[in-house]
């Protein structure tokens, strides 16, 4: 009766808590990461853009990222625009050129955004690792007793 | 006579509570890296980890180390997340074979108990 008791505890306290919430808690981490890599991709294809569509000046992204402070996972609070200094490039053909044929251009940088991919990457891999790692265990132990 | 404590022993419970632990652990680890680039987020840490971290704290009261203390806290900052994703990687194996190995001697210790209810046969 007691050895009943034990397993049945055992496998109530195991779908309770643990596994699905690792699982679910790497699958919004990657979700807020593949964001992060739309917006990194937005900035890098924008990279030469003086304005948009409707005339107001372009900024590049970036993503904000806070805790929900009651299930501890990640996710996208806000978008906001990156203010960043600005180029005075001279280019007279321009159609968005001033009276003295100057473009205003952010002055954003590849590299940067560069390595901001490589980062978003490695974050993406290691929560996939903790998804696989927490999907193994829950294979070991619903195969015990075998 | 207690049959159950002959049978059982405290070997179950110690392994259940083993197994309960480490996925515990397990969650926390998940947040831990999940949560590397939140801003308001704060990180679960362990007993030995809080110790050390007021120890530190502690030390550089006394005046003689603060300075020191403030370059390292900022030099860990800058290397923050390259080395935590590291750091969380590998206590989340190790935690992973903790816990292949604690249902291991679960298996087998259910083994034992299926001999002896089969009379040998089993």
């Amino acid at each position: 009766m007691r050895g009943l008791l034990i397993i049945v505890g055992f496998i109530f306290s195991f779908s309770y808590s643990d596994v699905f919430d690792v699982i679910q808690t790497s699958e919004s981490a990657m979700n807020v990461q593949q964001k992060k890599l739309n917006v990194i991709a937005e900035n890098i294809a924008n990279i030469s853009s003086t304005k948009t569509k409707d005339g107001a000046d372009y900024f590049q992204k970036s993503v904000i990222i806070k805790t929900d402070r009651k299930t501890n996972r990640p996710y996208v609070s806000s978008i906001e625009a990156r203010p960043t200094t600005v180029m005075k490039i001279y280019d007279p053909t321009n159609p968005d050129a001033d009276e003295n044929g100057y473009v205003y251009e952010a002055d954003n940088s590849l590299s940067n955004e560069l390595v901001d991919l490589a980062m978003t990457r490695r974050l993406y891999d290691a929560n996939a690792a903790v998804f696989n790692s927490a999907k193994s265990v829950a294979q070991t132990l619903m195969n015990l007793g075998k | 006579m207690d049959f159950d404590g002959v049978i059982y022993g405290q070997t179950f419970d110690n392994l259940e509570n083993a197994i309960h632990s480490a996925s515990m652990r397990q969650t926390k680890i998940a947040q831990n890296i999940a949560n590397i680039e939140s801003d308001n987020y704060q990180k679960n840490s362990n007993f030995a980890d809080v110790l050390e971290t007021a120890k530190t704290k502690q030390e550089s009261k006394n005046g003689a180390t603060a300075v020191r203390f403030n370059a390292k806290q900022e030099l860990e900052n800058a290397q923050n997340k390259q080395t935590l994703i590291d750091n969380e990687l590998s206590k989340l194996a190790e935690n992973n074979l903790k816990i292949t190995s604690y249902s291991q001697l679960l298996s087998s210790k259910l083994k034992i108990l299926r001999k002896v209810v089969t009379l040998g046969k089993g």
